[in-house]
């Protein structure tokens, strides 16, 4: 038999962007340890619907870890206690009957709170814009074993590739710092040949967007490469830096 | 109901070169002066939104989710399939055909299919051109892996995260494009009608999730790419947010939706543990490659699984279907695994599962070449469930996983509303009635990087488009309808939770139009959704107001439709008096519980018309001809 | 946007962000190198008098070379603060609403998040050893101490006679930083107040030196940055005990007039 337990959950609560918020406490019984921590959260909120209370609105789509969309800070950690694990991976059994549970959304100034623990992260998909790409129009005709990429090379390439773009980087860095999503992407493209033409140009802008979203800065924390649950490793920002000063010294 | 597919003449093998050579084409120049709205940022709408930008339209782009990037796609874990014939193995654009045609059952449109696997080849060299991290080998050159219902190894994978690679490479192309200002981007904003002017798709209506606001927009053509409806079971390995309501509100304005009941039930996926589930996972069909399925050969064994031994264990795709054995198609082996389950020889808590063992595996391969190759897949495994599959076997049971009914589109990939365009898994698609492994990935980016950037030309260059604004009656008219559905969707104040009806649906479902169906099951399911669908319309809760971020608004909207759309479904899986591809008609079996195809009687795509609120849908039939593959029972054995 | 719209190299390296990081890391490179410097030079007090004051005066005696690097450090600790202060400003900025219940940090240190506090500590001691040792303003009766040549014995011998010394050639006289050292020592306050001021240096330099290693890349993978990270904490250890040891040496007695 699975157990179930009773928790004290303490909630941001926000009506909008220009509402003032504030943390508000709710009981929750019967908590199943099989259950993933938003499936507790669709408990209470069925719970919260049924007492005509507004329940908590949060973002999620697939959740299984990889669509980028949960976004919670849990007892004081972006996507919870588990190292490499999602918000809606976690599973209750981590929990244990009578626990307190804090929940708080990503806090950014460039991540603005539009309810609850819902935030507006467009300012990822505008660093992208900006040069997170490789120029190449619909219809090309190499064929794809023309360019032979080491594995190593592709291997890397994919490391920094498995970004979901949670933004819990952002979240856990004291400063508020996008630089290991930017540098995951200035990483895998610079890693394959495909990315070297547009090496110098990608991350002037990519630096140039994010700071302009008003991320902050890295002071080399690394709590967020320790939070992202894809485990993005460091060597992103280290990259990023890198590329960029070679930005400085180099011409296309 | 018009059903002229359009399909060009001659030989299968020129048909799309000829026709792209037949087709008019806009004026480079002109392109700018044409509005697409497409809808959907999944592998389908990226690429699409994308490439039509590259040529010079105009694109608004909407998705619901708050970027294009999470689109349902990005969870795509095996592969993708084309014909590239890299490992020298055989195969050929003229093989992933038949293997295509074959695994749909025979209910797929040939000369679609033929197009498909022509264009296989051309994705994999754009992909890469993206910069798309496909796995290689040492050599540098990429590497395949065999899937399910094909005997040679043509699935590109990038680890077990290829659609999230397939989509970010759509994704940053598309994003490429908005920085260009040539796509105007609106992420959450979900369509929720279809503006018919004049017998023409000439606009969506929106509502836009964060404010609530409610608009019109008006374009040149429409282009649906928001993906498949498995949700309608409630339980599926969609998104939670994957739905029916573009598809179906098209469909109420006139689109012809073909196939509904065609659904895919995926072998491989982690079991139900309760009954707070909300959504089931799936474990990528690549593990069988080097698992094995099995249950004991006795009934009610409860010995743990490393404590029977070999001979009581039962292999029983291996001992079943010995040419393909762990690696047939996915009808085929979810099938087995509910026979088994039904005969009582289920194995954990439910019993409603089978094992799926590494043990072979790792003392063949060693434990670091199989975390190699399925690492991540078996760290999600132990993460929901809580247990180490290099120790103990694998559970897993069949869930609902893929839509292979869609709105109906002619050869170039227009529904019967001209100007609506369906792409991705939207539409009823190259997949008949299976879909194989690492086809919706291929169907979707052909359909988006490479078919509709030259039909939507095509149309446009022929069409008769009278200058619109969004002030014109029809989509004001529009615009009050969804606003008054959100009214009165406010407006109840019941009791009973959006998901309760949704969960209450998905089991009707489930029972009676899932893995197995019967005339008389379904007729039972005919009487009890319309019964669910009136409680939800007068006891349903959804809290909160119009004018915010409301989720339970936006899925009691989805959760309205899927009550009609469920209907349609259960009605065609009840007309079609044949066992084929997913769709399994108890009564139509052969003596080994295969499925038994009627091809006499049922060799058609059946294509279903709205015909207004509480009148029966008329049933339409494209009939299917069958010139290059012959007809045949499908056999793994 | 096309390369010739771009702005110039250096305005936007001075506008970025990591443009800041590059000023924070290599004026930090500076700095820590000549506090490497500065430590090695004074260990020579233990030397005895005549070899710390035959240093202070060869120094001396090189207007150019001294002047140049302090012009040099001037100018870095200068860009540093300036930095450091834009670089504090843009990450309060960016998290304008801080989090209601307190992040649970994983790795790093108090260090680390108070840098501009330990930074801000050692610059009021930078220019408070400034006054008291290089111009002398704090402590003027220790400050003004000297040592005449006996051209005789070729010996030096202190001398404090100011009328004297104003009117002897500079070959003849040097300034007895030795004596300087250990009288300001033996004061506890001073000693106390270098002691405090040189903790907050360790603290500082122990996330600053692997920060900057970061900062210019130099790690690539987890080894080698945790490998620089040790590097990073050594160096602090080194110049920070070297620098504790004199006012704990002149305190016990083992360094005297
Ligand atoms: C777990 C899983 C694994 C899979 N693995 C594979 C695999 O290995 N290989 C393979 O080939 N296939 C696989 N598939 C199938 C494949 O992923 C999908 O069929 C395919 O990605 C669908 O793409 P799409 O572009 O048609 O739609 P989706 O990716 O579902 O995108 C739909 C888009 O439409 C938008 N949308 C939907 N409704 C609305 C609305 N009303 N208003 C506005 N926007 C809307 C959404 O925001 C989204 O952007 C897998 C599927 C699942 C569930
Ligand atoms: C001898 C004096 C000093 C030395 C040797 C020194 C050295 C360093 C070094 C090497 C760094 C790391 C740079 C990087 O991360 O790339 C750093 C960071 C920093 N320094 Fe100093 N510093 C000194 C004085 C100061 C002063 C006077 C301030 C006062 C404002 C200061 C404030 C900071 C701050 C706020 C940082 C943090 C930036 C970061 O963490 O990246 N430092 N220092
Ligand atoms: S780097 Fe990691 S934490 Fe940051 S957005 Fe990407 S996946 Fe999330
Ligand atoms: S819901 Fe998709 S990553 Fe959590």
């Amino acid at each position: 038999m699975s157990k179930t337990m009773t928790l004290t959950l303490q909630i941001w609560r926000q009506r909008s962007a220009d509402t003032p918020g504030s943390m508000q406490t709710y009981k929750l019984e019967g908590v199943n340890e099989h259950m993933s921590f938003l499936e507790m959260l669709d408990v209470l909120n069925a719970k919260l619907t049924k007492d005509g209370q507004d329940p908590v609105a949060f973002d999620h789509d697939c959740r299984e870890g990889i669509c980028g969309s949960c976004s919670m800070v849990i007892d004081g950690r972006p996507h919870g206690p588990r190292k490499g694990t999602t918000a809606c991976q976690l599973h209750m059994r981590t929990y244990k009957d009578g626990d307190t549970i804090t929940i708080e959304p990503w806090r950014a100034k460039a991540f603005p709170v539009i309810k609850d623990l819902v935030v507006d992260r467009g300012s990822f998909d505008r660093i992208v814009a900006s040069g997170g790409f490789v120029s190449v129009n619909t219809g090309v005709t190499v064929d794809a074993n023309a360019t032979p990429i080491g594995k190593k090379n592709a291997d890397e390439a994919m490391d920094y590739a498995a970004c979901i773009g949670c933004g819990a980087c952002v979240a856990a860095c004291p400063n508020a710092s996008a630089m290991l999503f930017t540098g995951a992407k200035v990483g895998h493209l610079v890693k394959l040949p495909q990315g070297q033409v547009e090496r110098r140009g990608r991350v002037l802008r990519m630096v140039e967007q994010m700071d302009r979203e008003g991320f902050g800065a890295c002071t080399n924390h690394r709590e967020c490469s320790e939070a992202c649950p894809k485990e993005i490793s460091f060597d992103a920002i280290e990259l990023l830096n890198r590329e960029y000063m070679r930005a400085q010294v180099t011409n296309d | 109901m018009d059903l002229n597919a359009k399909i060009p003449d001659g030989p299968i093998e020129g048909k799309w070169d000829r026709h792209r050579f037949e087709m008019k084409l806009v004026n480079p120049a002109n392109k700018r002066k044409y509005n697409i709205l497409v809808v959907g940022t999944g592998l389908a709408g990226a690429s699409a939104a994308a490439s039509l930008a590259e040529l010079g339209y105009n694109v608004d782009c909407f998705c619901f989710q708050d970027s294009p990037r999470r689109a349902h796609s990005i969870a795509a874990q095996g592969g993708i399939n084309a014909a590239k014939n890299y490992q020298n193995d055989g195969d050929s654009i003229y093989r992933l055909f038949y293997d295509t045609v074959k695994g749909g059952d025979f209910r797929a449109r040939e000369a679609n299919v033929y197009r498909l696997a022509q264009i296989s080849v051309n994705i994999i060299d754009q992909c890469v051109a993206q910069g798309v991290p496909f796995a290689r080998e040492y050599g540098g050159l990429l590497s395949n892996r065999s899937f399910g219902g094909a005997q040679v190894s043509r699935t590109f994978y990038a680890r077990g995260q290829t659609g999230q690679q397939l989509l970010l490479g759509a994704y940053q192309a598309l994003e490429r494009q908005i920085g260009l200002g040539k796509v105007k981007m609106y992420a959450r904003h979900e369509m929720l009608d279809l503006v018919v002017i004049d017998g023409v798709a000439r606009g969506i209506i929106t509502r836009n999730l964060v404010t609530g606001e409610t608009r019109g927009w008006v374009g040149d053509a429409v282009v649906l790419a928001t993906g498949g409806y498995g949700n309608v079971f409630y339980l599926s390995t969609n998104a939670k947010g994957s739905n029916v309501t573009a598809s179906y509100r098209a469909h109420k304005r006139g689109a012809g939706f073909a196939n509904p009941c065609f659904t895919q039930i995926h072998p491989t996926c982690i079991p139900v543990s309760g009954d707070y589930q909300s959504k089931l996972t799936l474990m990528s069909e690549s593990l069988r490659n080097d698992g094995r399925v099995w249950v004991p050969k006795q009934k009610g064994d409860v010995r743990r699984p490393e404590q029977i031994p070999e001979d009581e264990r039962d292999y029983y795709l291996e001992r079943r279907y010995p040419s393909f054995g762990n690696l047939v198609p996915r009808d085929v082996a979810s099938r087995a695994a509910k026979a088994v389950c039904d005969e009582g020889r289920g194995v954990g808590p439910s019993k409603m599962a089978v094992f799926l063992d590494f043990g072979d595996a790792v003392r063949r391969l060693g434990q670091n070449v199989v975390a190699d190759r399925y690492g991540n897949l078996f760290e999600m495994y132990e993460r929901i469930t809580g247990e180490d599959p290099y120790k103990t076997p694998m559970r897993i049971f069949p869930a609902v996983h893929y839509t292979m009914g869609g709105l109906w589109v002619d050869y170039n990939l227009m529904s019967t509303i001209p100007g609506l365009h369906v792409l991705g898994e939207a539409n009823f698609s190259d997949h008949g009635a299976n879909r194989l492994g690492a086809s919706a990935l291929m169907q979707g980016l052909a359909d988006g990087y490479f078919i509709i950037p030259y039909t939507i030309g095509n149309y446009l260059a022929q069409a008769k488009l009278p200058k619109i604004t969004v002030d014109h009656p029809e989509v004001q008219r529009s615009l009050a309808g969804v606003r008054a559905q959100t009214s009165r969707l406010l407006g109840i104040k019941g009791r009973t939770t959006v998901d309760e009806f949704h969960r209450e649906l998905g089991l009707v479902m489930w029972d009676y139009c899932g893995m197995g169906r019967t005339a008389e099951g379904l007729k039972v399911a005919l009487q009890k959704i319309p019964e669910i669908r009136a409680r939800f319309w007068s006891d349903v809760a959804v809290p909160g107001a119009n004018e915010e971020l409301n989720p339970w608004l936006e899925k009691a909207g989805r959760v309205a439709d899927f009550l009609e759309f469920g209907e349609l479904m259960c009605l065609d899986a009840l007309e079609r008096n044949e066992s084929c591809g997913g769709h399994f008609r108890e009564e139509f079996q052969t003596p080994d519980g295969e499925a038994l195809r009627d091809d006499a009687n049922y060799s058609y795509a059946a294509v279903w018309e709205y015909t207004g609120e509480g009148s029966a849908p008329r049933l339409n039939k494209e009939p299917l001809e069958f010139k290059n593959v012959k007809l045949a029972t499908r056999s793994y054995a | 946007m096309t390369d010739a719209k771009r702005p110039g190299r250096l305005s936007t390296l001075a506008r970025s962000s990591i443009g800041a990081k590059i000023v924070m890391a290599t004026t930090g490179v500076i700095l820590v190198g000549f506090l490497v410097v500065h430590m090695l030079g004074n260990l020579q007090i233990y030397l005895g008098p005549d070899t710390m004051n035959h240093y202070a005066q060869t120094l001396k005696g090189t207007p150019a070379l001294l002047w140049g690097v302090r012009a040099v450090l001037l100018v870095s600790l200068v860009l540093h603060v300036l930095a450091a202060v834009r670089l504090k400003g843009l990450n309060n900025a960016a998290r304008p609403q801080a989090y209601a219940v307190p992040r649970r940090y994983r790795v790093t240190s108090s260090a680390a998040r108070f840098m501009l506090l330990s930074g801000l500590v050692v610059l009021a001691f930078i220019v408070y050893h400034l006054l008291h040792f290089t111009v002398g303003a704090t402590n003027p009766a220790d400050f003004n101490l000297h040592e005449v040549l006996d051209v005789a014995t070729q010996t030096w011998v202190r001398n404090d006679n100011e009328q004297l010394i104003a009117k002897l050639p500079p070959e003849l006289v040097r300034h007895d930083v030795y004596s300087m050292f250990v009288r300001g020592f033996q004061n506890p306050l001073i000693a106390g107040t270098y002691i405090v001021a040189q903790l907050l240096l360790a603290m500082h330099l122990s996330h600053a030196v692997a920060s900057m290693l970061h900062t210019l890349g130099l790690s690539k993978g987890t080894a080698e940055r945790e490998r620089n990270i040790n590097i990073g904490r050594a160096v602090a250890a080194v110049i920070v005990l070297g620098n504790l040891s004199f006012p704990i040496a002149v305190q016990a007695g083992l360094v005297h007039l």
